[in-house]
């Protein structure tokens, strides 16, 4: 079952009994546009009898076998999954398809029948989010997809911009790596609201990885990847349209349309509107709960694929949003005075990227491969008195040599750079004697150029699914904060098919954005005193898990997983409420700072269609702040567990779902009344019908309708020192129904 | 924590009456159900169990279905005052996927 998350196999079969010794077969390749043709000089192994042969040119081959064995052949190609086929007794033909990798990278893992499952294959353990994972929950956007998962929490960044921002093994999402099909996305002035900008009916699966994963795509994971893996080119789905709307009148519609061209190019194109046209104030504070917004985002992606093996992926992505936040009687257009608090800002972005594999040799077993990727990112924003624009042209590349010496052992080498322009202009304004806003000071941060530049090596062991190494070394220059060396390790062994360890270690940097990362400091009446000279932030994450497959349940497939993980920071920039009232005040880390994460995952299928899936984590997470020593840092959730049952009818007509979590405590700052946040529990629930090229679903979200009572302190008094608006720690939203449809077409 | 109680005790509740409710639906009929298992030589991926997925149980008279990709085959629950093999068949082939049943031996 778990060889088809990786492989396209099938057999056919010639005889049953087999009148000669020989083994023959054929190994085809299933192109872009979903026809097939033979595959010349792939390499195919005979596992038990430990021999290996090449295809000819007609994609055929032969094997002298022993009698009775057990005949299991794997046919491989760089570039392309492996497949594998294990004969029947008497067997003697075999056809091998393999299908163009959807990345250049060699492990994809991409399953649709379950909704979060852990892999079985990958080196890091991953956790994969499918579309039927994604469909569970209406998810709006990315922030909203992680709602099953105990490892991903998300949070609201402030209780005024509705942005939101992850948090994996207990740290901030800023020391999260967010990939787009291996592409660095979402860095810098395009973070604080990234999350909204990935719309979650544009996505296939997502993978998260926990710990310091692969040196391939940079420097920056340091609690974990997430890689988004969006619709495809090759999906025969000619129109995708799913349409949203929820109780508190937020509107989304979504458009997909995979179209193949010919043989060789195919394009999807993708489509977002949303908006938010209420300014509800649930918890008569006097200020929005979520601003009043507005979002267009659309994508088109391209993929070519030659005759000779060169495959070309191109595409770019535009977006606009606009959000009016604040005080109720703040609208768009209108001036804040002394009475009248309110923030607008406007997010414009765009990026556009290349991406070519080149086959060297006829086998693919070497190939080259280039990445290419431009981004342009314009905030202009203010926040009451606060106005900060920022504008920020980044680009990455990314040349990278694979060479697989046999299947066994593969490495790669690269060479990769990375700039970043971050123009940031950040003022505090005051009002003059007639109540008008005037902004004279000079800019409090004027934002930075950065680049680095860096040469990688990875070599991979595998040994089938029973072991494989992942080891990686980075070392890169940069302008400011000079070389950078990080290896990283990542182990797993399989004792039996049913018992999977894994193991990892590894070094990240991160070159903080002191606004940007954190937005919400803007809105608060406090002076921000930045740090002048930031170091870059320098973090070891060290984990291990294992996976214990049990046979219990319908299919025999329940899993239970145990994790630990351990981030130990060199240097990071702290960001300090605590140390004086009046101020905000950022500065180098100077002691210890670190995070224990432990994590259990359980899983089982009861009965046929009836799927339960727990999870827990707690998290011990501190930092040595400045006259405090070392505390845990503040409004960080120890622990979360999740409870999700699902059940389907037959053909999956009707869907029900149910999630339940349990959010555990945060300290919170004296200045908050100290102690402990509430524990507190959210539901969700939603009913899926299908009907033919039809879904339709109805749900709500934190069903207990709890929020966190005065979610901005000092409310009434905006402009006063007290006002704070960052210091969330829990829903800020009540109960949330939703109905939505989504209409697929199908080639 | 009462009214949260209240709520998460009807929520689950509902899902599952309305889940027993389907699932009753469903098997009215059972006695009349017949199985077939067809071949389908060129269901080569993914994309394809989910196409097939997505539209033939909404053919007429098919009760229950399962894909396998390994196997390029699909079995078919069906009511045979319904529907037939051969309009199955005919189904599968409208889809792109011409069907030979696999008779077991």
């Amino acid at each position: 079952m778990k060889k088809n998350l990786f492989t396209i196999l099938l057999f056919t079969v010639a005889s049953m009994y087999a009148a000669a010794q020989n083994i023959t077969g054929t190994v085809m390749v299933l192109k872009a546009g979903g026809e097939s043709e033979p595959l010349p000089f792939a390499s195919v192994y005979w596992l038990e009898g430990k021999l290996s042969a090449e295809a000819n040119e007609k994609g055929e081959f032969t094997f002298r076998a022993k009698g009775n064995s057990k005949i299991s052949l794997v046919a491989a190609y760089v570039g392309y999954t492996k497949d594998t086929v294990v004969l029947a007794k008497g067997e003697t033909n075999a056809l091998l398809v393999l299908k163009q990798e959807n990345e250049l990278e060699a492990a994809r893992v991409v399953e649709r029948q379950e909704g979060n499952y852990l892999s079985r294959i990958t080196p890091m353990k991953t956790e994969v989010i499918t579309t039927a994972g994604l469909n569970k929950m209406a998810c709006c956007n990315l922030a909203e997809s992680f709602e099953n998962s105990a490892s991903v929490t998300v949070g609201y960044s402030d209780a005024i911009t509705g942005a939101r921002q992850i948090r994996l093994l207990g740290l901030s999402g800023v020391y999260t790596q967010m990939l787009d099909e291996t592409r660095p996305v979402m860095r810098g002035v395009a973070a604080p609201f990234g999350l909204s900008y990935i719309s979650g009916q544009w996505l296939e699966s997502i993978q998260i990885a926990k710990g310091p994963s692969s040196v391939v795509n940079g420097l920056e994971a340091i609690t974990g990847q997430i890689n988004l893996e969006h619709r495809k080119p090759t999906a025969e789905q000619p129109l995708f349209l799913n349409l949203f709307l929820g109780s508190s009148l937020r509107t989304e519609a979504n458009v997909s349309s995979s179209l193949q061209l010919n043989s060789k190019l195919s394009t999807v194109i993708l489509g977002h509107f949303s908006t938010d046209p209420q300014g509800h104030d649930g918890n008569h504070d006097g200020f929005k709960d979520e601003p009043v917004s507005v979002q267009f985002n659309f994508s088109n992606r391209w993929l070519y694929v030659a005759d000779n093996g060169v495959q070309l992926r191109f595409g770019f992505k535009a977006l606009s949003d606009d959000r009016i936040a604040g005080m109720n009687g703040f609208k768009k257009g209108i001036e804040i005075t002394p009475e009248l608090w309110g923030s607008e800002i406007k997010n414009k972005g765009l990026n556009g990227y290349a991406k070519l594999g080149v086959p060297l040799n006829e086998s693919n077993s070497k190939n080259i491969a280039a990445i290419v990727d431009y981004s342009w990112h314009n905030m202009n924003s203010f926040f009451g008195l606060n106005r900060y624009n920022a504008n920020q042209n980044s680009a990455f590349l990314n040349l990278m040599f694979l060479s697989e010496i046999n299947p066994n052992h593969k490495y790669v080498l690269g060479l990769s750079a990375q700039t970043d322009n971050f123009d940031e202009d950040l003022s505090k304004g005051a009002f003059n004697p007639s109540g008008v806003a005037t902004y004279n000071t000079p800019s409090l941060y004027p934002g930075r150029e950065e680049w680095s530049a860096g040469a990688y090596g990875e070599y991979t062991y595998t040994n089938g699914e029973k072991a494989s190494v992942v080891a990686g070394l980075r070392l890169d220059k940069n302008n400011i904060h000079g070389w950078l060396f990080a290896p990283r390790l990542n182990l797993k062994y399989a004792f039996a098919d049913e018992l999977v360890v894994r193991a990892s270690a590894g070094r990240g940097f991160r070159s903080p954005n002191q606004i940007s990362d954190n937005l919400g400091i803007l809105s608060t009446g406090r002076e921000v005193i930045l740090e002048e000279n930031p170091d870059i932030e320098d973090a070891w994450t060290y984990g291990a898990n294992f996976t214990v497959y049990m046979p219990f349940g319908y299919n025999d497939k329940a899993s239970l997983s145990f994790d630990y993980f351990r981030t130990d920071f060199n240097s990071q920039l702290l960001v300090d409420q605590e140390r004086d009232l009046s101020k905000i005040w950022f500065y180098n880390l100077d002691g210890k700072s670190f995070t224990n994460t432990y994590q259990a995952d359980f899983s089982v299928e009861p009965f046929e269609r009836f799927t339960i899936l727990t999870t827990f984590r707690y998290t011990d997470s501190r930092a040595d702040y400045y006259g405090q020593g070392l505390v845990e840092r503040p409004l960080m959730n120890r622990f979360k567990g999740v409870f999700n049952v699902q059940y389907a009818t037959r053909m999956n007509k009707w869907t029900f779902d149910f999630t339940a979590q349990l959010n555990g405590p945060a300290r919170l700052p004296e200045f908050m009344g100290g102690g402990e946040s509430p524990v507190y529990p959210m539901f969700y629930a939603q009913v899926t019908k299908k009907f033919r090229d039809l879904d339709v679903y109805v749900g709500g979200e934190n069903l207990g309708n709890y929020r966190q009572p005065h979610a901005i302190m000092d409310a009434d008094n905006p402009y006063g020192t007290g006002f704070n608006s960052t210091l969330v720690w829990g829903p800020l939203m009540g109960m949330k129904l939703y109905a939505g449809l989504r209409f697929t077409i199908w080639k | 924590m009462k009214t949260i109680s209240k709520i998460l005790f009807i929520a689950i509740a509902a899902i599952f009456f309305l889940s027993a409710n389907a699932d009753a639906q469903d098997k009215k009929g059972t006695k009349k159900e017949v199985q077939v298992t067809f071949n389908l030589p060129d269901m080569s991926c993914h994309n394809c169990v989910n196409k097939l997925e997505a539209k033939m149980p909404h053919e007429k008279g098919v009760r229950d279905l399962k894909v396998t990709l390994e196997g390029k085959t699909i079995w078919i629950s069906f009511d045979e005052t319904k529907t037939t093999k051969e309009e199955l068949a005919k189904a599968l082939a409208k889809l792109g996927y011409p069907a030979k049943e696999v008779v077991k031996k």
